[in-house]
């Protein structure tokens, strides 16, 4: 057993956690912030990113251990204390960018990340090839592609540049 | 996953002689690592994670590309050195598996699997790069030695990559559409004109290629 | 109806779901946690087929917090009972369909690569899992017939020993000797022989149980992921555990998806249950992706030969189908019904094509248990019948279209009666046609195929017409065909002394919306705010009996429940109205949320009424009893018809085979709709899943029956790199036979679109002398072909 500090959605937090232990399993088992969700076991389906140090991570490929002293932003850490959802959110609620809700904190982690990585702007297609590591089986991604194109300009707080590529 | 000690050394010496122990594996990213423990595949005693070692960075040594192991595919797909130098590295880098695997997925981690569905080992060997250990320098063609096989000694531990700087290199996969790793890779260097409009040589290899294992290959 | 005020009938709110999943808030069954729980974890079968020489559990039994270790003979020594089918079909000579019983944990044999043989539970998900390893398992092997072709080849193997020939049942539908006689009549006869793919449904959410016991009540409770918890309280109340309902609770909270896969009564929810009792711990099991691929149901498998009988002016004169269907190795919950009442009472489509005969033969195999996937049995149907309307087309050297003109059934015929049972009410399929060809440029392609070949790329362009059936009803005909069930649903609207309203339904949300569509069909019914209606759906001791939520039903069935609920409540209010303003019942009217007195300027508003109704002060209670809470059962008169047209273009690149999908167009006919934005959202998630199964999804056993496709890496799911942005539109006639009109959308995507990627597909390799190709198109497929057969010259 290992004792660990980090800090999650802005406070700290610690835990006693085996070397095997995953972080998800740390966000989820001991942390009990269970938004973040496990949908596979082979790294594929992106239902278990969070952000670590600002980075998209999957939480199911990295050792709680791992995260000894950084700073994790979960799904549960994103809205305001009153409830008002980040824009992302938002635009996930606005464009119908989830129906089950099983992948969308995953997705919305994600799409953050891909939105804060390019403020030059997206395009469809970036938009879609940015999503390769998350899986939905429910919206065929429209509205999802939809839902991150109108979070950018709200975002970077300008217009979405026309001619991006 | 099986339970085993964890190490996190902050010296090379330190991280070999860890290593030097029965049945202990090394952690680069863990991209591949990770999920091979999670589905009970392996079993080792002890876990040395490399991330404390300081071993990343990309810089120009003469005419080569140097790129040292636990440098993330993040890094090298977005390194304006590397854009420069070889762009095809930075090109192949960035269509690694996803934007989270590219954020700690790392070149020695990569190199040291040598899974052949993997695009980094088609670059090391079509550009020719040698493979710097704490042991020794490696050419590519004596570093892999079989599909995930490797000269690499079970204490010895990448350190960097040196990559020739190639005149023009192009790098094509075509993806397993489920794993999205490379079913088949080709990379192509000391070219004349880049990506000319149709590829007769993707198109041979993949003619070639169908129907069978997954192996990288010079063109 | 009325015109579409905010948060009503037309609207389209934002979900009431939405605020909880995006927050992180959502409770999925693994998300649950109960005090003292224990862990469990399945030892199954890696072998397809063998017999159980021995269990050997003491070195796991001591591991590192094991608390019990449960196998078939436990199960068997407290007399629990295996899963049951729902779904009884009678072969063509009047048998029973050979049904042969599911154990819980695997009884002497197991069936297939995933078959539970036992029960490690421990405190940890860990512990549990590495005592499993320990257990000592002796198994012989038996040979394994894995694929259908393997099942039905003289001498298989049997997976039952009273399953001859590995033959579930041989059931026929439809007048053989008219078939017959008009292919003899026949111009042309074009044919088909089609393997339509096995799929794994792939929620995304894996599928979870606890089970708990208490002791001093006798009572159970199971939380689980389930599309229907009533229907899973039946079948193990009654038929595994021998527990009474009422002793009984089974939860389905916040589900992750389902199509179809969590409708079923799988064995976890028995077994944790269960063992709940024996350890007096909650037990509580998650489920692995893996484990997942090998355990829960898998979709279609069917290998079909087809013969379509035509005249000289292109009309159908009669269909012959022959249809071989992989039930898996053992019979799931529905599993009967998919390629039978599902499936072959669908094959007349959208065409008047007189005479149909179908035979199907359902096989044992030694594979995960197949049953209902998004459509079940109409999307079998629907590939079939539009890929052989295309050949049909070809055959006769006649337009794509004009083809599928010739044989509509045209609206004037509504109600129409197929030759294969079914009384289709309405629909207009030249409208839905005419429509979607509009949108997707139907007239234009020639000039963007140009283009494309100029650019070396193959460029094709395909549509489906089709039509489903959903709903199942009514209960006494589904009873007649075989169903174990009735499939009405229930609804139960309480209005609190306040005014707000909650509505309690039989039907289950996973992603539907149901929670914001059933507010918006009360709140405008009773003229109330949609934010002071809430819903409430999932939990047995809440919710009055329903059947859950599938075969679209939910709006049809479950929103025609609530509208005669809601009937019973103004019917009831107008009473209390006419005593407080001293009319009489007959002349209260009820409009807009206000109870009025016909031709006056009296009114009471509904909240005045649901007050009195709660303190009845002043008050008829001679005649009216206090409160205002109804509960509705309805039974549907007939199936609901939901149909459309789906257009599909593609890009092949000769160079690697791979089909890049440039534009889907679908234009479905559903009866009314509630909420626009949730109506899209159905069908792009649909015809996802119909792109997935025609271009990338299929599951694959080796000889010995290991499955190869068991992994994410190894199953191609739908990624948005994969999928365009859709073109979706409705074009609606209504049902006529359910209050709301309404016909139901869920499965409509996944259902029309497969032929419509597959006819555009083979257009676009119309020039290699293509004239079908199986599902799913491949690269390597379709690469295949292109360097095999030489480009017929364009003359030919």
């Amino acid at each position: 057993m290992a004792h660990i500090k980090l800090t999650v959605n802005g406070k700290p937090a610690h835990a006693h956690v085996e070397s095997r232990t995953l972080l998800v399993e740390l966000l989820r088992d001991h942390l009990h912030l269970t938004g973040t969700h496990v949908g596979c076991d082979t790294s594929q389906c992106g239902a278990c990113v969070v952000s670590v140090d600002g980075k998209s991570v999957k939480s199911c490929t990295m050792l709680a251990i791992q995260a000894e002293g950084v700073h994790i932003t979960t799904i549960e850490g994103l809205a305001a204390a009153d409830g008002t959802l980040h824009p992302m959110q938002e635009m996930f609620r606005e464009h119908h960018g989830l129906q089950c809700g099983f992948c969308t904190p995953g997705m919305v982690m994600s799409a953050i990340d891909l939105v804060e990585s390019h403020p030059e702007g997206l395009t469809e297609q970036q938009i879609r090839d940015g999503l390769e590591g998350n899986i939905c089986r429910c919206t065929g991604y429209h509205n999802i592609v939809k839902a991150i194109a109108a979070a950018w300009p709200i975002m970077h707080k300008k217009q979405m540049p026309q001619a991006a590529e | 996953m099986y339970d085993f000690e964890y190490h996190k050394p902050t010296a090379l010496a330190d991280a070999t002689k860890a290593l030097g122990g029965t049945d202990a594996k090394a952690l680069a990213g863990g991209m591949t690592f990770i999920p091979v423990l999670k589905q009970r595949l392996a079993q080792p005693s002890a876990v040395v994670d490399l991330s404390g070692l300081g071993l990343t960075g990309i810089s120009l040594e003469g005419n080569s590309l140097v790129i040292k192991a636990m440098t993330t595919h993040r890094e090298v797909a977005t390194s304006p050195v590397v854009a420069k130098a070889i762009p095809a590295l930075a090109h192949l880098a960035g269509h690694i598996g996803d934007r989270q695997v590219r954020y700690r997925g790392t070149i020695g981690g990569s190199l040291a699997n040598n899974d052949p569905s993997a695009c980094y080992p088609s670059a090391v060997l079509a550009l020719g790069a040698t493979i710097k250990t704490t042991k020794r320098s490696l050419k590519a063609d004596e570093f892999f030695q079989g599909m995930f096989t490797t000269a690499l000694e079970p204490d010895e531990l990448i350190t960097e990559i040196s990559f020739p700087i190639p005149a023009k290199a192009a790098y094509e996969k075509f993806p397993n559409p489920a794993s999205r790793y490379a079913t088949v890779g080709g990379r192509r260097r000391h070219v004349q004109t880049l990506h000319p409009p149709r590829h007769p040589q993707r198109h041979q290899l993949i003619a070639r290629l169908a129907g069978q294992p997954p192996q990288p290959l010079i063109l | 109806m009325n015109d579409i005020i905010k948060g009503g009938i037309g609207d389209s709110p934002k979900r009431t779901e939405d605020h909880r999943f995006l927050s992180g808030n959502g409770r999925y069954t693994d998300d649950l946690n109960r005090p003292n729980q224990t862990h469990a974890y399945f030892k199954r079968s890696d072998v397809a087929h063998g017999v159980i020489k021995s269990i050997d559990t003491k070195a796991a039994a001591a591991m590192d917090g094991v608390i019990a270790i449960f196998t078939g003979a436990d199960l068997a020594a407290d007399n629990i009972g295996g899963v049951p089918c729902g779904w009884q079909v009678h072969s063509k000579d009047g048998s029973p369909m050979v049904e042969p019983p599911h154990p819980v944990l695997a009884q002497g044999k197991v069936r297939y690569v995933g078959d539970a043989i036992a029960m490690v539970i421990a405190e940890t998900k860990q512990q549990a899992k590495d005592a499993a390893e320990a257990l000592v398992i002796d198994i012989e092997t038996l040979p394994a017939v894995s694929t259908l072709r393997a099942a039905i080849a003289p001498g298989a193997s049997l997976v039952h020993d009273d399953a001859k020939g590995n033959v579930c049942y041989d059931w026929h539908l439809g007048d053989k000797e008219a078939v017959d006689a008009a292919f003899k009549q026949a111009f042309k006869v074009a044919t088909i022989d089609l393997t339509n793919n096995r799929l794994i449904p792939n929620p995304m959410e894996p599928r979870a149980a606890i089970g708990e016991y208490d002791i001093s009540s006798g009572e159970y409770t199971l939380h689980t992921t389930s599309q229907n918890p009533h229907v899973i309280r039946l079948l193990m109340g009654a038929f595994v555990l021998h527990v009474p309902e009422h002793k009984l609770r089974v939860v389905a909270p916040d589900v992750g998806g389902g199509f179809g896969a969590k409708i079923f009564h799988y064995i976890e929810e028995a077994a944790v249950t269960w063992a709940a009792s024996k350890i007096h711990r909650p037990v509580k099991w998650t489920c692995e992706r893996g484990e997942a691929f090998i355990t829960d149901a898998h979709g279609r498998d069917h290998v079909s030969h087809a013969e379509l009988a035509l005249a000289q002016d292109g009309k159908f004169l009669a269909l012959r189908v022959n249809t071989y269907a992989n039930m898996g190795a053992y019979l799931s919950t529905f599993a009967p019904s998919v390629p039978t009442y599902l499936s072959a009472t669908l094959l007349a489509g959208v065409y008047t094509t007189p005479v149909i005969y179908s035979e199907v033969k359902a096989i044992f195999t030694n594979t995960v248990p197949v049953d209902a996937y998004r459509g079940a049995g109409r999307p079998e149907t629907t590939f079939l019948l539009e890929r052989l309307v295309d050949i049909a087309a070809h055959t006769m050297g006649m337009d794509r279209v004009a083809i599928r003109r010739r044989n509509f059934i045209p609206i004037d015929a509504y109600p129409y009666q197929t030759p294969v049972a079914l009384m289709y009410d309405s629909g207009n399929h030249e409208a839905t046609l005419a429509r979607c060809m509009e949108l997707a440029d139907w007239s234009g392609f020639e000039a963007r195929r140009a283009k494309a070949k100029a650019r070396g790329k193959l460029r094709g362009i395909g549509m489906s017409t089709y039509l489903e059936a959903c709903g199942i009803a009514p209960s006494a005909v589904a009873g007649a065909l075989g169903a174990r069930a009735g499939l009405y649903e229930v609804a139960n609207v309480r209005v609190h002394p306040t005014g707000s309203i909650t509505v309690f339904t039989g039907t289950h949300s996973h992603g539907q919306g149901h929670e914001t569509t059933f507010a918006q069909l009360v709140a405008d019914q009773l003229g109330v705010p949609f934010e002071s209606v809430e819903v409430v759906h999932g939990d047995t001791a809440k919710i009055p009996f329903g059947m859950g939520t599938y075969g679209s039903r939910s709006l049809s069935v479950g929103g025609s429940a609530m509208v005669k609920a809601m009937d019973k409540i103004i019917a009831k209010g107008k009473k209390i109205a006419a005593h407080l303003m001293e009319a009489s019942a007959d002349d209260i009217e009820f409009k807009d949320g206000k109870f009025t007195v016909a031709g006056t300027d009296k009114s009471k508003a509904f909240g005045e009424i649901a007050f009195s109704a709660y303190v009845p002060h002043n008050y008829p209670i001679d005649e009216v009893e206090p409160g205002l809470d109804e509960t509705a059962f309805y039974d549907p008169k007939n199936f609901t018809f939901p149909g459309g047209c789906h257009i599909c273009e593609v890009e092949i690149d000769p160079e690697t085979g791979t089909v890049h999908l440039e534009n889907f167009t679908a234009v479905d006919d559903i009866g009314r709709v509630i909420n626009p934005m949730i109506v899209h959202g159905q069908v792009h998630g649909g015809v996802a899943q119909g792109i997935g199964q025609a271009l990338l999804e299929q599951a694959v056993y080796d000889p010995e029956g290991q499955l190869l496709s068991g992994s994410l890496m190894d199953y191609t799911m739908p990624r948005a790199d994969n999928l365009p942005s859709f073109v979706v539109g409705t074009e609606s006639t209504m049902c006529t036979h359910n209050p709301l009109g309404a016909k139901g959308v869920g499965e409509v995507g996944a259902i029309g679109s497969p032929p419509a990627v597959i006819n555009a597909v083979v257009d676009a390799l119309r020039d290699y002398g293509v004239t079908h190709i199986d599902m799913p198109a491949t690269a390597q497929k379709i690469w295949s072909i292109i360097n095999h057969a030489a480009p017929r010259m364009a003359a030919e």
